[in-house]
């Protein structure tokens, strides 16, 4: 299986990374991290040298790098996002344009191979993980992609006992 | 595409802005924690190995177009951090410590609303419960400890398929009760039956918190601001320590008692009774507290030098003889521990059970004895203060001649310093102040009272006797019988051990040169 791990470089994308070259030796996964101050490749330091693994350095709103970077791949997992609070509170500009625009830029599919992502936001990473075709069905499906409308992030539930606990 | 909705992360890689790591480097450099709201919120987290295995197994496994939250399976309510804090420094807003943490003294907390931040996070609780249907909530991950997590999961392919995840560290096995050597549970190697008669370690029991828990305690100390601690450790300090003699006698970290007017202790229980300070070294970094008033709690069992072991995480343990017939051994650092002080030296490795409230731990052996406590140190790694130096502390002789289960007087005076970093001399025993004590001005051999000092000097020469203290020119330099360190012949600090004459406690103490 091959897999395109976006935002590779930073925090779980990187654990997932090892995870992947781990505990599937015949899967390989390529990194598309644009390497903003929260991504380091030091974090996968350990696996470069892994012939599975490859490094792309790009931005997920460029529809031209995703789209060469999503050629043959079976599988996108999006972690890239901007996540924390503090920043978003400074300015909202860059969530908008990675969170929104780049999902965005990755949901849309090009090619044959089936991809998907959805919407992370902060402060919670909503990942997204993309399944290739069921078990037994060709993963070249032609099937179009099924998108659910994308619900609202809070998960908000009042606590067991005790107040509520309110919503961000 | 597949919508997977995970809780707060937490794990190795983690960019040091988020909150675990900022309270951390943030409680090692004493600046506040910066919290919102009134503290009150609450959050689930999630070890971010956990969550590339969820992930993992939605990729491969998940339904297309589905939406999968992933939860860390909290096993009980999380408690609320204290919100405004207890004590009136911390509502004042004083800085009150700016040693820091070690033994439990806490940080400020700070309130971003007062710093302009608008948002009220609060917990965005994540359902992970038992599966509904074929969504919602993957189950049968592992949980940090590499160990499955409780419910069974009702569909057939999240737990058989559920791959473990590589790095998580492998529990030493809860379930392991027993062991081929041990049917019954904290069975002790050393057969009491037998006196002498040592069963060598195979497979030993581990002892666990749910069979045994040290009667541990916290502490305040209020310091009078007059007292020159007072301006660089603060006057309001908090710790954590452990019985363990019968007498009331408990151990603590030293530098948090000095200058100390007044300790209140509040036990495991929620009962509060008076401390008084029964000393302290600051070379060795260990202090002794005296519990007044009734039900203090049962201490556990000293052991002896020779029944310690060392516990790790692996389970394997390793074990350091301290037997006078082997002085050249004993002054080395065993191999096996040698090998897994590294290991040691991580919390997670530490045998004894943790106190939640300063999160200390004790370091026990198999037998349920209290061999050690932990500290950290500001700056530095973890240390673990090593063994528990009755004689060190208490005012005259008889303490330890007390008649052990075994016939032999309890736990000698033994101490000893490990460290993470320095592996080689891991038994050199901490003789120089580190940490707080040492910014604070405090030098080797230094005491907090001048006419204590003296005391205790004179009591130290006459109880050296045993190892060459009273021969001209020739003096111990191991702290346990001697006040400064002579480079002329230096003693370990492990072969200190028990004799077998019960009756002259101080002649337990005895160096092997």
């Amino acid at each position: 299986m091959k897999i395109l791990v976006t935002g590779g470089a930073g925090f779980i994308g990187s654990n997932f990374v090892r995870h992947v070259l781990t505990t599937h030796p015949e899967d390989s996964v390529v990194n598309l991290d644009k390497l903003t101050y929260a991504g380091n490749l030091e974090n996968l330091r350990d696996v470069e040298k892994d012939p599975r693994y490859r490094f792309v350095r790009g931005d997920i709103c460029d529809g031209a790098i995703v789209r060469e970077a999503m050629d043959g791949m079976d599988a996108v997992v999006h972690f890239a996002a901007e996540t924390h609070v503090d920043r978003s509170n400074a300015g909202a500009d860059e969530f908008l344009k990675t969170n929104a625009s780049g999902t965005f830029t990755l949901s849309r599919r090009p090619g044959s191979g089936r991809s998907g992502a959805s919407s992370p936001s902060a402060p919670t990473r909503c990942t997204a993980a993309s399944p290739r075709a069921r078990r037994g069905s060709s993963i070249r499906s032609t099937r179009p992609i099924r998108t659910r409308p994308p619900r609202p992030p809070p998960i908000c539930s009042p606590a067991p006992t005790g107040p509520p606990t309110g919503c961000p | 595409m597949i919508v997977t909705r995970s809780s707060n992360n937490f794990g190795p890689y983690q960019y040091p802005e988020k909150v675990i790591p900022l309270f951390i480097t943030n409680a090692l450099e004493d600046k506040p924690l910066p919290l919102y709201g009134d503290g009150k919120n609450v959050r689930d987290w999630l070890y971010v190995l956990d969550n590339c295995a969820a992930l993992d197994l939605i990729l491969r496994k998940g339904k297309d177009g589905e939406i999968y939250n992933i939860g860390g399976q909290p096993r009980s309510r999380e408690r609320a951090p204290d919100p405004a804090g207890s004590s009136p420094a911390r509502q004042a807003g004083e800085p009150h410590h700016p040693g820091g943490g070690s033994a439990g003294t806490r940080p400020p907390l700070r309130s971003r609303l007062e710093q302009g931040g608008r948002a009220r996070l609060e917990a965005r609780r994540i359902p992970s419960g038992r599966p509904r249907g074929d969504r919602g909530v993957v189950p049968g991950l592992t949980r940090r400890g590499g160990s499955r997590s409780s419910p069974a999961p009702s569909a057939p392919t999240t737990r058989s398929s559920t791959p473990r995840a590589s790095h998580a560290p492998r529990r030493p096995s809860r379930r392991r009760r027993s062991c081929s050597r041990c049917p019954r549970s904290s069975r002790p190697l050393r057969s009491p039956a037998r006196p002498g008669s040592i069963r060598k370690p195979s497979r030993p029991c581990l002892p666990t918190s749910s069979t045994w828990r040290p009667p541990s305690w916290a502490f305040t100390c209020e310091v009078p601001s007059d007292r020159p601690s007072a301006a660089t450790l603060g006057a309001e300090r908090w710790g954590s320590g452990v019985l363990f003699d019968a007498a009331g006698y408990a151990l603590t970290v030293s530098y948090v008692l000095i200058d100390a007017a007044r300790v209140d202790v509040v036990l495991r229980d929620g009962r509060k009774v008076e401390g008084k300070v029964a000393g302290l070294d600051l070379e060795s970094g260990l202090g002794v507290i005296k519990l007044e008033g009734r039900d203090r709690g049962r201490p556990p069992r000293s052991g002896t030098p020779r029944d310690w072991r060392w516990g790790t995480s692996r389970a394997r343990w390793a074990w350091m003889r301290t037997a006078p017939s082997s002085p050249r051994r004993a002054r080395s650092v065993h191999p096996r521990l040698r090998r897994v002080v590294g290991v040691h030296a991580r919390p997670r490795a530490l045998r004894g059970p943790v106190q939640s409230r300063v999160r200390r731990a004790a370091l026990v052996d198999q037998t349920g004895a209290v061999v050690g406590i932990t500290s950290l140190r500001l700056g530095e790694a973890t240390y673990m203060n090593l063994a528990i130096p009755i004689e060190q502390f208490l005012g005259g002789p008889g303490r330890a001649d007390r008649q052990g289960p075994r016939g032999e007087p309890e736990a000698a005076a033994v101490a000893g310093t490990l460290h993470a970093r320095n592996r080689r001399r891991a038994g050199g025993g901490g003789r120089v102040p580190i940490g707080p004590a040492r910014s604070a001005g405090f030098r080797p051999g230094d005491r907090d009272r001048p006419g204590r000092t003296a005391r205790r000097s004179r009591a130290r020469r006459t109880s050296t006797g045993a190892c060459g203290g009273d021969r001209p020119g020739r003096r111990c330099s191991s702290w346990s019988c001697g006040p400064r360190a002579s480079k002329r012949s230096p003693c370990a600090p492990w072969t200190v051990t028990a004799s077998s004459s019960p009756k002259t406690s101080r002649a337990n103490l005895r160096c092997v040169e």
